[in-house]
Parts: C-alpha cells; sequence; structure tokens
C-alpha cells in the first residue's frame, strides 16, 4: 500500500511516499520566488486558537506595547505566554466565557522590540525551555494526541517539524525558508535539545535542508495532499497512543525560534500565501502573526462578496484574524446554483444530514492504516470508545477535511473529532 | 461556514447519489417494460407512491427533512418482481421492506438492509414464486452497462465485484451448474449482483471486507443455485444477498479487529512513558 522504508536508528535519511488522497484545483498556486512584505492595519490574538488554555491579559486596553512583550499568561501554568507580534497600541481586549482572552487587538506602530536573554552555548534544555516559555514561542508546539499546547514541563517522545505543506494553495516550505536557513538550522539544533527520543524532519524531496545530527531523522515526503501534514507523517513514521505522545510544530516557527536564539528578538511575521480563485493575484505575503484578513486581502479580492478564510480552502475557518498555526489565506469563489431540471432535481432532493454511504474513495483519499467508512460512522454517531479503537487519537481537524469534503452526508468530521477527543483527552486524564 | 463544495470533478452529495443510482435503475427497467409489453408499470407505478408515501410518513414521524433516496428501491423492486405476484401481496411486501429494511433504520446508510431484498425474501417466505420472471437479455445488458456507469462513478465497489466474479467463475468450473454457463451472466445474476449485492448500504464497508463480502455473496448463490433449480435464478442471488447482508457488519467487525491488532503492535515498538498534553 506505502513505499515504505523504515526509519531506524542507523539511517538517518528516509523516504515517505504516500499514494492515497487528493489534490484538487482551488486556483493558481502563488509565486514561490516573491515574498512581499504587507503592512497590516491591526493585529489580533484569538483565544480559540488554544482552546485548552484560559489566557488572561496583564497589559490593559490603550498600553503601548514592544514586539515580544508578554501580553496574557496562562491562568494555570503561568509560564505560558503570548507575546506581541508587532510593536503597537491594545487597541481593544474582549474576554469570553470565564473571562479568559477572546480576542486582543493591537494597531501597529513603533518599532519597539523586547530583548532576551538567550543561553548562549546548546545543550541546556532548562534555560531554552525557559526562553521559549518566556518569549512566547511555546505555544507554536502542538501535542498529538489531542492537538494542544503542551504542558510547560512535559518531554514528548518525538518532535515533527513539518517542512511539508500540502494544503491546497499553500507556500511551499524551501521557498519560505530559502532565506531563512540558517535561522532554520539554530532552530532545528534547539529543538533537538527538547526530547530524548528521535526529532523528525519531513521535507520536500531534494538536498537536506539542514545537516545531519544525532537523532534527527530527515525524511522526504512525497504524494499528493494530505502527505505533507504532520498527521500523515507521525502516522507512518511514529504512531501515537494513548501512552506515546509527540510535539509537532511547523518550518516558520522553528525558524523563529532560531532567529530568537540568534538575536534576543522575537521573530513576529511570518510568511503567508494568499490564493484561491477569489483573489486577482495570489501572492506570498510577509505579515505579522494574528494579521487581519481584511488587511492581508485588501485590493486582492476578485469580486466585492468574496469570503477570505483563515487557513487552507478545504478546512479554512471564516475568522477576522489570521490563526495562530495558519500560514495561509484562501478566498474561493462561490459556484452559481445550477439552472435547469439538474439545478431543480438537486435542490428538491438535497439533504442537510443525510447518513453516509461508504465509498471506496474514501480509502483511497485517506492515507492512514485506520478504516474511514466505520471511523466516520462512529465519530457521527459519537460513539468515543469505537472511534478510540478505530484510531482517531492518532488524528486531529486538519487529517479529515478531505473526508469531510468527499462525504455525501455533509457531517463535518473535523469538528466531530474535536469532540470526540476532547471528552477523550477528559477520560484519559481522568 | 459555507466552503464550495464545487472544487471537485463532481462532488457527491446525496442529491446526486440518487440520480445516480435511479438513472441506472431506470435503463434495465425500460427495458424489461418494453420487453414484458408493460405490464410491470402498475408495479412501477405502486412500488413508486409506497416508497414516497412510508418516506412521508417517517420524516413526519421523525421531524427529518426528506430523503429520496428511496425511490431508487422502488424502481429495482418494480424490476424484480414478478407479474404473478397479485399487487396487494406486492404492496405488502415493498411496506415491509422499506419499513423494516431500512426506514426503522432511519434511512438509507443507517441500517444494513437492502430493502429490495427484505421485500422480494417476504415474498419467498410467504409462498410467491420468484423464479417466474422472465427478464431478457436485454435487461441483463442495460443492468450490466448500469454497473459500469456506477463503478466508473465510485460507487460501486470494484473489491466486492471482482470478488464476487472470481468467486463465481471458480466455483462454477469447479462444480458446474446444470443449465451451463449462460446463467452466469443471466438477468437474474447480473441484475442481483449491481442492485442488490453491490449495494453500498447493504454491505461491507472496508476493503478487505469488500472482498469478502463478494466473495461470500456469490459462494451463497452457487450454493442456493445448486440446492435449486440449477441456474442462477432470483431467489437465489435474493437469499444470498440478504445472507451476505446479515454478515457484513460482522466481516467490519472482524477487519476493525485486525486493524486494531496491527495498530497495537506497530505502536508497541516505541517507549512507553506517559506524558500529559
Amino acid at each position: 500500500m506505502f513505499a515504505r522504508n523504515p526509519i531506524s536508528g542507523s539511517h538517518p535519511q528516509g523516504n515517505l511516499r504516500v499514494r492515497q488522497g487528493r489534490d484538487l484545483w482551488f486556483g493558481e498556486a502563488p509565486d514561490a520566488t516573491k515574498i512581499a512584505p504587507c503592512p497590516v492595519g491591526s493585529v489580533g490574538l484569538m483565544g480559540a486558537d488554544y482552546s485548552d488554555l484560559c489566557f488572561d491579559p496583564i497589559i490593559a486596553e490603550g498600553d503601548a506595547v514592544a514586539l515580544g512583550q508578554t501580553l496574557c499568561t496562562d491562568r494555570h501554568q503561568p509560564s505560558i505566554t503570548l507575546v506581541a507580534p508587532c510593536a503597537g497600541r491594545v487597541e481593544s481586549i474582549t474576554r469570553g466565557a470565564r473571562r479568559r482572552l477572546k480576542t486582543l487587538v493591537i494597531t501597529p506602530e513603533g518599532d519597539d522590540t523586547a530583548t532576551f536573554d538567550v543561553p548562549s552555548e546548546p545543550g541546556n534544555s532548562a534555560a531554552l525551555r525557559d526562553v521559549l516559555l518566556k518569549s512566547g514561542a511555546w505555544v507554536s508546539f502542538r501535542t498529538r494526541p489531542f492537538g494542544r499546547v503542551p504542558h510547560a514541563e512535559a518531554t514528548p517522545d518525538a518532535i515533527f517539524i513539518t517542512a511539508t505543506d500540502t494544503r491546497h494553495l499553500a507556500a511551499d516550505p524551501r521557498a519560505v525558508l530559502s532565506d531563512l536557513s540558517e535561522q532554520f538550522q539554530r532552530g532545528v539544533t534547539a529543538i533537538h535539545d527538547l526530547t530524548q527520543g528521535p526529532v523528525f524532519l519531513c521535507q520536500p524531496e531534494g538536498p537536506a535542508l539542514v545537516p545531519a545530527m544525532d537523532r534527527l531523522r530527515i525524511v522526504q515526503v512525497s504524494g499528493p495532499h494530505p502527505a505533507g501534514l504532520a498527521g500523515t507523517q507521525t502516522h507512518h513514521l511514529f504512531p501515537v497512543s494513548e501512552i506515546r505522545t509527540v510535539w509537532e510544530i511547523n518550518a516558520q516557527d522553528v525558524a523563529a525560534i532560531g532567529h530568537l536564539l540568534m538575536t534576543g528578538t522575537v521573530m513576529g511575521t511570518r510568511v503567508v500565501s494568499v490564493a484561491g480563485t477569489g483573489v486577482t493575484q495570489p501572492q506570498l505575503l510577509r505579515a505579522p502573526l494574528g494579521a487581519a484578513i481584511s488587511d492581508l486581502t485588501r485590493g486582492r479580492l476578485a469580486a466585492p462578496g468574496v469570503r477570505a478564510l483563515t487557513g487552507s480552502p478545504l478546512d479554512g475557518r471564516d475568522l477576522p484574524y489570521l490563526a495562530r498555526r495558519d500560514v495561509q489565506v484562501s478566498a474561493v469563489l462561490p459556484t452559481p446554483s445550477r439552472a435547469g431540471v439538474f439545478g431543480w432535481f438537486e435542490r428538491v432532493t438535497a439533504t442537510k444530514d443525510g447518513a453516509t454511504l461508504p465509498m471506496e474513495a474514501f480509502e483511497r483519499s485517506f492515507p492512514f492504516d485506520l478504516l474511514p467508512a466505520p471511523l466516520m460512522r462512529a465519530l457521527a454517531s459519537g460513539d468515543v470508545e469505537s472511534a478510540q479503537r478505530l484510531g482517531c487519537l492518532e488524528l486531529l481537524e486538519e487529517d479529515m477535511a478531505l473526508l469531510t469534503e468527499i462525504c455525501p452526508s455533509g457531517c463535518d468530521y473535523g469538528v466531530l473529532l474535536r469532540q470526540t477527543l476532547d471528552v477523550l483527552a477528559e477520560d484519559l486524564s481522568a | 461556514m459555507t466552503l464550495m463544495k464545487t472544487q471537485l470533478a463532481f462532488p457527491w452529495t446525496s442529491a446526486r447519489i440518487t440520480l445516480a443510482f435511479g438513472v441506472a435503475a431506470a435503463a434495465p427497467l425500460v427495458a424489461g417494460l418494453i420487453a414484458g409489453g408493460g405490464s410491470q408499470l402498475v408495479s412501477l407505478a405502486l412500488a413508486l407512491v409506497l416508497a414516497t408515501l412510508w418516506q412521508t410518513v417517517f420524516s413526519r414521524l421523525r421531524k427529518r427533512p426528506m430523503d429520496w433516496s428511496v425511490i431508487v428501491y422502488a424502481l429495482v423492486f418494480a424490476l424484480l418482481v414478478p407479474a404473478s405476484v397479485s399487487l396487494g401481496q406486492q404492496a405488502i411486501a415493498l411496506s415491509f421492506g422499506l419499513v423494516f429494511g431500512v426506514m426503522v433504520f432511519g434511512g438509507r446508510g443507517r441500517g444494513f438492509l437492502n430493502p429490495v431484498v427484505v421485500a422480494l425474501s417476504f415474498l419467498a417466505i410467504s409462498g410467491a414464486d420468484l423464479d417466474v420472471m422472465q427478464a431478457g437479455q436485454s435487461v441483463a445488458i442495460l443492468a450490466a452497462l448500469a454497473g459500469v456507469e456506477l463503478l466508473w462513478l465510485g460507487l460501486l465497489s470494484w473489491r466486492l465485484i471482482a470478488g464476487y466474479a472470481v468467486t463465481l467463475a471458480l466455483m462454477a468450473a469447479i462444480w458446474p451448474l446444470s443449465s451451463g454457463l449462460g446463467t452466469l451472466i443471466g438477468a437474474s445474476s447480473v441484475v442481483g449482483l449491481v442492485f442488490l449485492i453491490s449495494d453500498p448500504a447493504a454491505s461491507a464497508g472496508t476493503n478487505a471486507g469488500r472482498w469478502a463480502h463478494g466473495v461470500l455473496a456469490a459462494a451463497l448463490v452457487l450454493l442456493f443455485a445448486q440446492n435449486g433449480t440449477g441456474d442462477i435464478s432470483l431467489s437465489a442471488v435474493v437469499s444470498a444477498a440478504f445472507l451476505a447482508s446479515v454478515f457484513a457488519p460482522m466481516v467490519d467487525q472482524a477487519v476493525i479487529w485486525l486493524n486494531a491488532r496491527r495498530r497495537a503492535r506497530r505502536a508497541g515498538q516505541g517507549s512507553g512513558a506517559r506524558h500529559d498534553g
């Protein structure tokens, strides 16, 4: 089924060729050679990006903040922080349930920059952990299973660095990293100290992005989407379970950690792909984390009614600001509803919440050794135990996006999986 | 979220699936109507009325939107039911099939039976002779074309059909049927395979399970044919489809169990320290 070269300790290089999956067309990909800076009028941090954390702002509306200044701390683990991705003034703070942070909006101005004491020599993992927590870089890690920000004292069994992105319309990580290679290397070296286990660097085919290192496994990944998602890679290289946790981090966040360790300052910008059929000119933009979507797409939308989503066209969300882990904005033109007999038939017979009909197409677009139809049924019926037996702990929302797209039922399996994972997380921690 | 589902070449919606199956079932039905001189028109009208009636009743009771997928079952029933069965019997059988084969489970895709199979089994148990159906070769050819259409659209499983065909051919070679090889591609055999045995809502839902489902259905068809009239009759296909559907969830459970065991072994290779996320 998969041409898999088992990645064992003695072979630092390996290949992962994924056959199942599907590349869909949502418009032209952006030109990978040009990265244009994009000044934005407002930047927002959204508490919903960290659903398991409970951030409390420690600054007030109207305060001037510097790039890298701490804005919020977690209520239960105060060492986990959110920092300002740019210098500016705090425009507004809105709170949600239990007074946790909902949205914090900053208007960029000036160029004040906070500096951090960085450990001078590598290998000091306690000092590294401390600076990652203080500089807000900690929240760029995500655990699998459950997709949460790791506990401040936890150690993973392995770390996955995702330098592949097969999401439709996403930027090619190789192009994004081309002028950050030094920072990226420094970041990989640092991350290496956070675990005793292997560190997987999943990258596109071609020359290795970083030189060989002890415990570093460089894996060349190829195949259609979702080959480039961390879920597919962990499943084949280091499957997670109730007793085995990996952390995943994307390549740009690794480069940002490298930048932090080299300069002592936070790199608040990311390269964001703005593309889709609803965009006149697909482009790569360098913009702050949490940039307002309306600023990123200003003057670029093909029609006035097009909605730009943070994330990929398959599982993007309609939010006002770029979500923390998204490095793309997609705007897809709506298709006009069909006219004629066929359109009439479709409207009359449309079922909103039908059952799924198991098709082989599910297996063909799901590159996991999991059984999609039974898993989809278990998720749709809220059968948490069966979903766990069917391997849902290995998955996160984004891994279900293709199945959601293909399944005729209209269920959003990403949302259903999140509900199931939240129940399981509570059960397993009890 | 109104993410447009348009960028797939032909994204499946329940309406489109109903349309594809409806077109597929209509082709052999029209051929059957022409061959039979239109005598099945009354059965067709009755079946369509009953399908609409039961769907409306259950939609109202459950306060759910109408689901038109059962219309396809009405077409298949009208194609297969022998004209010698009285209309009253047809009505009772199809109502039983629709209500206990699909409606009580909540609609197509939520149960594990094909209502046409249930209805025809009901007729067989109540003593009607299913094997008087005299469908011509044109029905078989059009049903085969419909099967190709559904396979090409990805709605039927090629694994199931391949498993069925290979098993049937092998078993017929080892254990020849008294009526010759022509019965393997007769109308009952082809229509039964495409519309009863392969029904994705009533067959196994895993790739390995689909192979097993095809093999099991073919073995049962041949077994019932050998014990009956010596050819692949409608009653043999219906009984085989019924039993295969009943076993399909068990086959899937076996596949799930093997998959879980294989993954547990793989996952057990690493370190076992537990970390809180």
